[in-house]
């Protein structure tokens, strides 16, 4: 009965002191450890292994230092994927943002008033990412699939193409066109919640000082909504480079590499070519990748009041 | 029985949070103005319609005749084939979707149940090296999880006797609760440093322990905060697919992104069978979205918001 106890020397705050301490550490502990388990630990020996040669097949690894590296730098399958990677981010970001605030913005007011349209902007994020690529695989299909029908049916036949590879480079252009329609509901719906986050007395006191609908969106809506618009381009640039499901789905990376990326060349170098030094030399481009991302917008919100991301 | 007032948007839509309590107009005037928005809300109509398009076409191939899919694909079918759904059922699609809740809600339960300690130790004890810890966990909400399969794989490898019949599913669970945790305890530290400090006081003057105060404080005031953690992460787990086709080979055990996966391979000629797995896999969540949209929406929202 601690609260009984009379006062002696060590005083009764520095008992509680200690404890809590102790019991801090012990109720913290099961999370950081599974974590440092599975995410940390293996994130170092990725590192390792890219040093490293290793065949999946055998125990024995060949120490390379920086080879795999330089190796990378010559595969022109790399090349390929690191390029579909950034066409990745480029394209997400000059579509989805501005399109995602679009929606959010001037037809904020009607999305709540007709909550079916919000929800049809949103359907295509809730469905599983394998059935949306399904689907799209089979609208895509050049003979009896939706869209070149479609096409033959408008007179257009010369617009009718083998979206998924015929010419090759033409898959990664249709799988980008898809996962913009797939995530383009998520980022309105942030967007959304920044937009509801600001105060209502904001924009009356706007009004009442005149300004125009225009004027209150530029000098009201714009600054506020800076934070959350930035936050939302690092989700769009690093989702687009850990891109995997919906390239595997639907082209697995092919024709010939045409339509790979990063993570779906990393995954069949390593668990279909047992090459999994090299493959661990492609992830940790991966990680670089995300780690710049990170670091842009870091400095871009620097010296802003940030909270935690 | 009259009120002064007509009926409020309110009601219409069933929106709890559009009033700001601003004045209400004149019914007749309100009603002019919603006919102007709708006109003006007609390319956004539009737009919405052609947004749901694929995928209404895909359900209408689900259950389409083989041929008619073949040759009128944009024609409504001229008979229901329900039979396509009973064949994807016999490609066990039924399998899948069982499995995948089973993994998803075990992987769900342990990252609450780690989670929460260790955001009420962030939150309120703050131990030496707390702070450094918590950037630590936070630096894992970017990680791409490539970084990781291959030194994990060796870890399965180690970690599970071979003849354990559910080794394959251990090996996914342990990742997935590990890439939850840094978001939960996130969101679920926010929550906790907002709550009134009096309140844990009068638990521990009660002579409750931290564990206890967690329990039977914390976690009560915090559920709207853990239902949205829960159903963003239930959603990730859900589709998740690369450590699933790493760490899965054994057809009964597939989860279901894998097993859709694997049954487009199987049936590759029959288009409207695949549809129908395809609608099988995407009916469930949908109702669930209908039943718990908002919490959806801001569960799935929540980690750019905070």
């Amino acid at each position: 009965m601690r609260d009984v106890r009379p006062e002696g020397r060590v005083s009764r705050t520095d008992i509680l002191h200690v404890r809590s301490s102790r019991t801090a550490y012990f109720m913290a502990a099961p999370a950081l450890l599974v974590f440092g388990f599975y995410v940390i630990y293996p994130i170092l020996h990725t590192c390792v292994l890219s040093a490293y040669s290793w065949d999946a097949a055998g125990p024995q690894k060949r120490y390379l230092g920086l080879a795999n590296y330089t190796a990378l730098a010559h595969d022109p399958f790399f090349g390929i994927a690191l390029k579909n990677n950034v066409l990745f981010i480029v394209l997400s970001l000059i579509v989805q943002l501005p399109l995602a605030f679009l929606l959010a913005v001037a037809a904020g007011s009607a999305l709540r008033r007709h909550r079916a349209i919000r929800t049809a902007f949103f359907a295509p994020f809730i469905m599983p990412i394998v059935a949306v690529g399904l689907i799209w695989q089979l609208i895509f299909e050049p003979n009896f699939g939706a869209l070149n029908t479609l096409l033959r049916m408008a007179h257009l036949p010369q617009f009718a193409h083998g979206w998924l590879g015929d010419p090759p480079g033409l898959a990664i252009w249709s799988i980008i066109a898809v996962s913009n329609w797939r995530f383009v509901g998520y980022h309105m719906m942030i967007l959304l919640a920044g937009l509801q986050a600001i105060p209502e007395e904001f924009y009356e006191a706007a009004r009442l000082d005149g300004c125009t609908g225009s004027q209150v969106f530029r000098h009201v809506t714009v600054p506020l909504m800076r934070r959350v618009v930035l936050v939302d381009a690092l989700l769009i640039a690093v989702g687009s480079i850990k891109i995997f499901d919906l390239v595997q789905v639907m082209t697995g990376g092919g024709p010939n590499h045409a339509s790979e990326v990063l993570a779906t060349y990393m995954y069949r170098t390593a668990f279909t070519e047992g090459r999994m030094g090299y493959a661990a030399a492609i992830a940790v481009v991966m990680l670089v990748l995300t780690l710049i991302a990170t670091v842009v917008y870091v400095r871009v919100t620097r010296g802003e009041e940030v909270g935690e991301l | 029985m009259t009120g002064p007032h007509p009926p409020t948007p309110l009601s219409i839509n069933g929106e709890g949070e559009t009033a700001h309590g601003k004045q209400r107009l004149p019914y007749s005037h309100a009603r002019w103005r919603e006919t102007g928005r709708i006109t003006a809300d007609l390319p956004l109509i539009l737009l919405a319609v052609l947004f749901v398009l694929p995928v209404v076409w895909g359900l209408v191939a689900s259950v389409k005749p083989a041929d008619e899919l073949q040759f009128k694909p944009w024609s409504l079918p001229s008979r229901i084939v329900w039979h396509n759904y009973v064949d994807a059922w016999h490609g066990r699609i039924g399998q899948y979707l069982l499995n995948s809740a089973v993994i998803t809600l075990v992987s769900v339960v342990v990252i609450i149940a780690l989670s929460a300690p260790a955001a009420y130790s962030f939150a309120r004890l703050k131990f030496r090296g707390s702070a450094a810890m918590f950037l630590f966990l936070l630096g894992g909400l970017l990680i791409p999880v490539h970084a990781v399969l291959i030194p994990l794989y060796q870890v399965n490898e180690a970690l599970w006797p071979r003849d354990w019949a559910l080794r394959e599913w251990l090996s996914i669970i342990g990742p997935y609760i590990a890439f939850g945790l840094p978001l939960t305890v996130l969101l679920l530290r926010a929550y906790f440093v907002s709550i009134p400090k009096e309140l844990a006081d009068a638990a521990s003057i009660d002579g409750a322990g931290h564990l206890r105060t967690l329990w039977s404080v914390f976690l009560p005031v915090a559920r709207p905060a853990v239902a949205t953690v829960a159903i963003f992460q239930a959603a990730w787990i859900w589709n998740e697919l690369p450590f699933a086709m790493v760490f899965i080979k054994t057809p009964a055990l597939r989860t279901l992104p894998l097993g859709l996966l694997s049954f487009q391979g199987e049936h590759a000629t029959e288009w409207q069978v695949v549809m129908a797995g395809v609608c099988t896999s995407i009916i469930p969540l949908l109702i669930l979205y209908f039943v718990f949209q908002k919490h959806i929406i801001k569960g799935l929202t929540a980690g750019a918001v905070k």
